[in-house]
C-alpha cells in the first residue's frame, strides 16, 4: 500500500521530498508519472472498450449470482473463470487452459521434508500460457528435442495442452470461504516443481517471477513466485496485493 | 561424453543435494546430476506414481485419459504453509510492500507493475468513467 501522508504535511511537501518520505518506508519507489497533472480523460469510448466494459459487468453479475445459488466449482468456471479469462486474454500470445487433471512430472516435486521425502505432489487449475508462434514454437522443440522422450515437455507437466505452451501464470480457484491456505499450498508446490525443470532446461538458476493467482469466490489475489538468490532453489512467494472483483 | 551432452542425456533437477550426487559441468553453472531411477523409492508417492514415471508420452500421439500426466488428485499430508516454510528448501511468503522484502532485480519490474494494477493506477480507460460510475452508485 501506499504511504499515507497527512494531508497538511502533504499540501506543503514537494515532489522529491514525498518521494524521498515514502522511500523510508516502502521499497516501491512514487514514480514520476504519479505526480503528472491529469489530463481530462475523453468521454468518447471505442465500441471496443464499450463491449469489454460490457463483459465485465455480465461477469460480475454472473459471479453474484454463483454465489447466491451455492453453484459448485464448475459452475463458477463456466459461468464467471472462463468467461473473464475470455475477455482478458482476448488478444496477444497469451491463451488459458484448464489444467485441472494435470500432475507434476514427479522428478520434478520440490521441496522436501527435512527427512529427504517430497512434501508431495499438488494441482493447479488453470494455467495461463504462451501461445507460440512458429519460430518460437520450433525453438521450444530443438531445446526438448535432444532430451530423453519423457523430459519432452517444456513445463513441470506433460500434459497435452501446456506440454510446448510455457506456462507463465498459474491460478487455483476454490470456493468462498474454502480459505487460502490449501490454494497457497497447492500453488506452491506446483510452482517449486516449475522453477525445477526451468533450472534445469537453462542449466541454472533462472531469474524470472511466475505470478500465482488465488480465487476465492469473489477475492482474487495475486502473488509472484521467484527464487532467492542466496538458496539452491527457494520459491520465496511475494504477495503484492489483493485485488477483489466485488 | 561432452559435459553438455552429458547433462542432457538426463535432465535433471539442479541444486539436489539429497543424493550423492555426480557433478557435470554445464555452461560454466556446477548441475547436480542423478538418474530418475534414484529417486528414493520410499518417497510419498503411490506405487501408481511410481508406475507411470515409466510410462511415455510420444509426440504427435493424442492423449487420452490414460496420459501418465493426468490422473486423480492426490490426497497429500502438506496442509499448511507452515509445513512449506520448514521444509527444504523452504517456501516462504511475504505480504508486499515490506521495506525488508526486496524483490531481485530482474521480478522487480513485474513487481511494480502488478502494484499499478491494485492501486487502480492507468487500469480503466478514462472514457468509461461514466460507465464505471453508473454501476457503482
Amino acid at each position: 500500500m501506499l504511504v499515507r501522508v497527512p494531508h497538511k504535511d502533504f499540501a506543503n511537501l514537494s515532489q522529491h521530498e514525498i518521494q524521498s518520505y515514502s522511500s523510508q518506508y516502502e521499497i516501491r519507489k512514487l514514480r514520476d508519472i504519479y505526480f503528472e497533472a491529469r489530463s481530462e480523460a475523453t468521454t468518447i469510448h471505442s465500441r471496443e472498450e464499450l463491449d469489454v466494459w460490457q463483459r465485465v459487468t455480465s461477469i460480475r453479475e454472473a459471479a453474484q449470482k454463483c454465489n447466491e445459488d451455492g453453484d459448485f466449482e464448475s459452475g463458477w468456471g463456466e459461468m464467471v473463470y472462463s468467461e473473464l479469462f475470455k475477455v482478458a486474454l482476448r488478444t496477444g500470445h497469451v491463451g488459458w487452459k484448464n489444467i485441472t487433471p494435470a500432475r507434476i512430472e514427479p522428478k520434478w516435486l520440490c521441496p522436501k521434508h527435512l527427512s529427504g521425502k517430497p512434501l508431495g505432489s499438488k494441482m493447479v487449475d488453470y494455467a495461463m500460457c504462451l501461445i507460440p508462434d512458429d519460430d518460437t514454437h520450433r525453438s521450444i522443440l530443438q531445446l526438448l528435442r535432444h532430451l530423453p522422450e519423457m523430459d519432452q515437455n517444456i513445463n513441470q507437466t506433460r500434459a497435452a495442452p501446456v506440454r510446448y505452451r510455457p506456462i507463465t501464470v498459474n491460478v487455483e480457484v476454490k470456493l468462498p470461504g474454502a480459505g487460502r491456505n490449501e490454494t497457497m499450498v497447492q500453488l506452491s508446490i506446483w510452482v517449486a516443481a516449475q522453477f525445477n525443470k526451468l533450472n534445469a532446461l537453462s542449466g541454472k538458476r533462472v531469474s524470472i517471477g511466475i505470478p500465482l493467482v488465488s480465487v476465492e469466490g469473489h477475492d482474487w489475489r495475486i502473488y509472484i513466485a521467484y527464487q532467492k538468490e542466496n538458496d539452491d532453489i527457494v520459491s520465496n512467494i511475494n504477495s503484492p496485493c489483493g485485488i477483489c472483483l466485488r | 561424453m561432452s559435459p553438455r551432452k552429458a547433462a542432457l542425456t538426463s535432465l535433471t533437477p539442479v541444486g539436489e543435494t539429497a543424493l550423492p550426487p555426480d557433478s557435470v559441468a554445464f555452461d560454466e553453472t556446477e548441475v547436480t546430476v542423478y538418474s530418475s531411477a534414484r529417486i528414493p523409492s520410499s518417497s510419498s508417492f503411490s506405487s501408481a506414481f511410481q508406475l507411470a514415471d515409466d510410462l511415455i508420452l510420444r509426440p504427435g500421439v493424442k492423449s487420452t485419459n490414460t496420459n501418465s500426466s493426468t490422473r486423480s488428485r492426490s490426497s497429500s499430508p502438506v496442509k499448511t504453509m507452515d509445513d512449506l516454510a520448514m521444509a527444504e528448501p523452504p517456501i516462504k511468503f511475504f505480504e508486499a510492500g515490506m521495506k525488508a522484502i526486496e524483490p531481485p532485480e530482474e521480478v522487480s519490474g513485474l513487481y511494480e507493475e502488478l502494484l499499478d494494477v491494485c492501486e487502480g493506477f492507468q487500469l480503466l480507460p478514462g472514457s468509461l468513467k461514466v460507465c464505471v460510475g453508473s454501476c457503482t452508485t
